[in-house]
């Protein structure tokens, strides 16, 4: 039972990181970013890159995967998605952006870091033992309060800072934040970068844990919008719940349900429809009109 | 004729004629046969874009059309291989097994909207997937395999579908049927 809660304490933290910029993303532009998961990946590769192939320093790394992803979140909002949200009234077509996006990546993944999955070395060796009652390797339980460290900051960031009033602001009405002198696409783009940047700080910090590969991307996009999902579209706190819940329930169904083979996520699916028709807008989620 | 002006149907003539005589032409002079994998996919996707197409008309993006098309592909090939159907029998089958698993999933889910139903419907590819693999009678990961060509069809004693094992060139007949589906398709969505 502890073993269960601990797994998903630690599996909660990391999806919940994953969710949180996929609902910013949402929540500042109403962009539904299918390559969240291809940013994840990327942050995985370049912190492989540095710590694993050229040695650099773990933090350094990981700072290296957080640079990378946001300035590359940086660009494709300003070049790819600011220009057609100003030419398109419809949402499909930022969606369509995105998958595009999605597969754009990948290509690119594959050109620059190749085909095979990818690991680094420990960062802390150890496996922590509690009367065998609960295990955990060390590097989980570090790779676990970073990830719960990275929310605290990132909801201080939205909670005391300007960039953040200036981010919720937008997130409520665009168009009020614009007459109070927010610049609009300026946060946008810091939005966009900001969640890009989550994407890949949590695929670096992983990476010393499940290593990475290159199809790993489109099932982290899914889990993220199944979080999303559960919590509220464009709701923080929402994401937060979402991964948890997720988190728990994947540790959980792992736990109980693996004599009847490999059937978790088709519950967790299906829970989540029957969930999603009962209750549309998700726990948190405004209903709308 | 259908209310079509002449430069309209013109073009349907120039179209038709390209693809059923100027394509296998180009092809057969050129020996590339593999082309005619790549256009009965480009038909193929085409009849499935169209319920695409028409999800979007009723104001929803469907972005899991892969996986009404992997339930389609899976009832077809187990009534051929395991029932002993004929092909011909288990398409129209597997279209109407699709429509009713999309029944019972979209009237709980067509409660949604906007991008709250374009992301259910990526997970059910994820979910259909999912079944697909843990159901015993769809054979898991190992999947169907060694499924049957067509087989023909005559009624009265007239042949109306040739027997595609007995024809050399089963490229081409396949490319034929997804063209001819499609156009089938294209015809009832236009004249609608």
């Amino acid at each position: 039972m502890e073993q269960i809660l601990a797994n998903g304490v630690y599996l909660g933290s990391q999806y919940a990181m994953i969710a949180l910029g996929l609902t910013l993303i949402f929540a500042l532009m109403n962009v539904l970013n299918f390559a969240h998961g291809q940013m994840y990946v990327i942050g995985g590769f370049v912190t492989y890159t540095f710590y694993g192939h050229w040695g650099v320093p773990f933090v350094l790394a990981l700072v290296m995967s957080c640079v990378t992803l946001a300035i590359l979140g940086a660009l494709i909002e300003r070049y790819l998605f600011a220009p057609v949200i100003k030419g398109s009234s419809r949402e499909e077509s930022t969606m369509l952006l995105a998958a595009g996006i999605a597969f754009f990546l990948d290509a690119v993944i594959l050109l620059v870091f190749g085909e095979k999955q990818r690991g680094v070395p420990k960062i802390v060796e150890g496996v922590f033992n509690w009367d065998f009652r609960l295990i955990m390797p060390y590097d989980r339980i570090l790779i676990c309060l970073l990830a719960i460290l990275s929310i605290v900051a990132f909801i201080a960031l939205m909670q005391y800072t300007k960039t953040g009033r200036a981010l919720r602001a937008l997130a409520q009405d665009r168009t009020a934040a614009q007459l109070m002198g927010v610049n609009v696409d300026r946060y946008s783009m810091i939005g966009f970068a900001l969640g890009a940047m989550l994407a890949g700080l949590v695929g670096g910090l992983l990476v010393t844990i499940t290593g990475v590969n290159l199809g790993m991307g489109g099932a982290t996009s899914i889990k993220a919008f199944m979080m999303v999902m559960i919590g509220g579209a464009g709701v923080i706190s929402g994401a937060i719940w979402g991964g948890i819940i997720l988190g728990f329930m994947e540790a959980i169904g792992l736990a109980l349900l693996y004599q009847y083979g490999d059937i978790t996520y088709l519950v967790i699916f299906v829970s989540l429809m029957i969930f999603l028709a009962v209750r549309p807008q998700g726990l948190m989620g405004k209903p709308w009109g | 004729m259908l209310g079509f002006n002449s430069k309209q149907l013109m073009g349907v003539g120039i179209f038709l004629f390209m693809i059923f005589i100027g394509v296998p032409l180009a092809i057969g002079v050129t020996g590339r046969w593999d082309f005619y994998f790549t256009l009965t996919s480009v038909a193929l996707l085409a009849i499935a874009s169209a319920g695409v197409w028409l999800t979007f008309y009723i104001g929803r993006i469907n972005i899991g059309q892969g996986a009404f098309a992997l339930i389609g592909a899976y009832v077809s090939a187990i009534l051929v291989v395991k029932a002993d159907w004929s092909f011909w029998i288990s398409l129209p089958a597997a279209g109407l097994f699709a429509a009713l698993v999309a029944i019972l999933i979209g009237l709980p889910i067509l409660r949604l909207r906007g991008v709250y139903f374009a992301m259910i419907t990526l997970v059910l590819t994820q979910v259909v997937t999912l079944t697909a693999l843990a159901l015993p009678i769809t054979n898991g990961a190992r999947g169907i395999s060694n499924i049957p060509l067509p087989s023909g069809i005559s009624v009265f004693g007239i042949p109306i579908l040739p027997d595609f094992a007995a024809m050399e060139n089963t490229k081409l007949a396949f490319y034929y049927t997804a063209c001819i589906i499609m156009l089938q398709l294209m015809r009832r969505s236009i004249v609608w």
